[in-house]
């Protein structure tokens, strides 16, 4: 799982049926730097490309979350089969150390 | 399976229930010039690794998921080592 | 997944059998540009997505990559790794909406 910053939200008119009533986050990943930065000023900017995640969180615009890529997004719908590559499965409050 | 060092804790109140009472350290890849490899993952930890610390990472999410004893957790990085200094 | 532009589609006779009937599109992706967060710029490169829900030329979409890609009935038997999950509606960035299919000129 990736970190990175909640951009924003993209709804869609039409979906496939596994996954009607689905919230989708823009979500812009942060490398070390913009991490070290984050740990300092408590605001972390992206830094990397964006992708389209998920929402397991209830994620908004500004907020810090992890994600997880590939199989494994897929696998909080188990028994079901659906079609996410991307899930947003914790919001970060904060990172110590 | 990767070295990398864990540059923080993550403090989350708010997550997938299959994390509730499970340590998340961020932990930075290192090439193999101890140089970051990549954006930073989060992993989750039972060897009381903790932030500063060099630790062995892996993406083993059939691991990570019996780490956190769920099946349907997206959870995909364990740390399986703490390197000694 | 991401979010790509349709620039075109792809007709291939010859082709993997289970492949037969399955309409392939050719999708640019889209990111939010960094230098300018209010809108959405293209990154050049080009992916073939099956389609499962009739998209157009030119709609905004939304793609799903690797094996999950299959994870659907449409496509579970599909030697594929790209599919068209989603037609975009609106793209909201830090409160602005930086895309609204209803004001595209069709």
């Amino acid at each position: 799982m990736r970190v990175g910053t909640v951009m924003g939200t993209v709804t869609l008119s039409k979906v496939v049926p596994e996954l009607v009533g689905v919230r989708w986050l823009v979500v812009g990943p942060a490398d070390l730097k913009a991490v070290e930065k984050y740990k300092e000023h408590g605001n972390l900017v992206p830094s990397g490309e964006d992708l389209v995640v998920a929402d397991g969180v209830g994620g908004g615009a500004g907020q810090v979350v992890a994600f997880s890529e590939g199989g494994e997004a897929a696998m909080p719908y188990m028994p079901a089969k659906v079609p996410v590559d991307a899930y947003a499965g914790i919001l970060i409050d904060s990172l110590d150390g | 399976m990767q070295i990398g060092k864990v540059v923080g804790r993550a403090i989350s109140t708010v997550k997938h229930k299959s994390f509730q009472g499970v340590k998340l350290l961020l932990v930075q890849a290192l090439d193999a010039k101890g140089q970051p490899d990549g954006e930073p993952v989060l992993t989750v930890d039972n060897l009381g690794a903790g932030p500063g610390m060099r630790v062995l990472i892996s993406s083993d999410g059939k691991g990570a998921r019996e780490l956190v004893g769920a099946k349907n957790s997206p959870v995909r990085w364990l740390t399986i080592g703490v390197l000694d200094e | 997944m991401f979010l790509a532009r349709v620039t075109g589609s792809v007709v291939a006779t010859q082709k993997a059998q289970s492949m037969t009937g399955h309409k392939l599109l050719v999708v640019e992706p889209l990111r939010v540009d960094p230098q300018d967060r209010t809108k959405l710029t293209g990154t050049g490169r080009s992916f073939v997505a099956v389609d499962a829900l009739g998209a157009g030329l030119n709609q905004m979409v939304l793609i799903v990559q690797g094996s999950s890609a299959r994870l659907m009935p449409a496509t579970e038997k599909l030697p594929i790794d790209t599919a068209i999950i989603g037609i975009v509606d609106t793209v909201q960035v830090a409160d602005k909406t930086v895309f609204d299919a209803s004001k595209e000129s069709a």
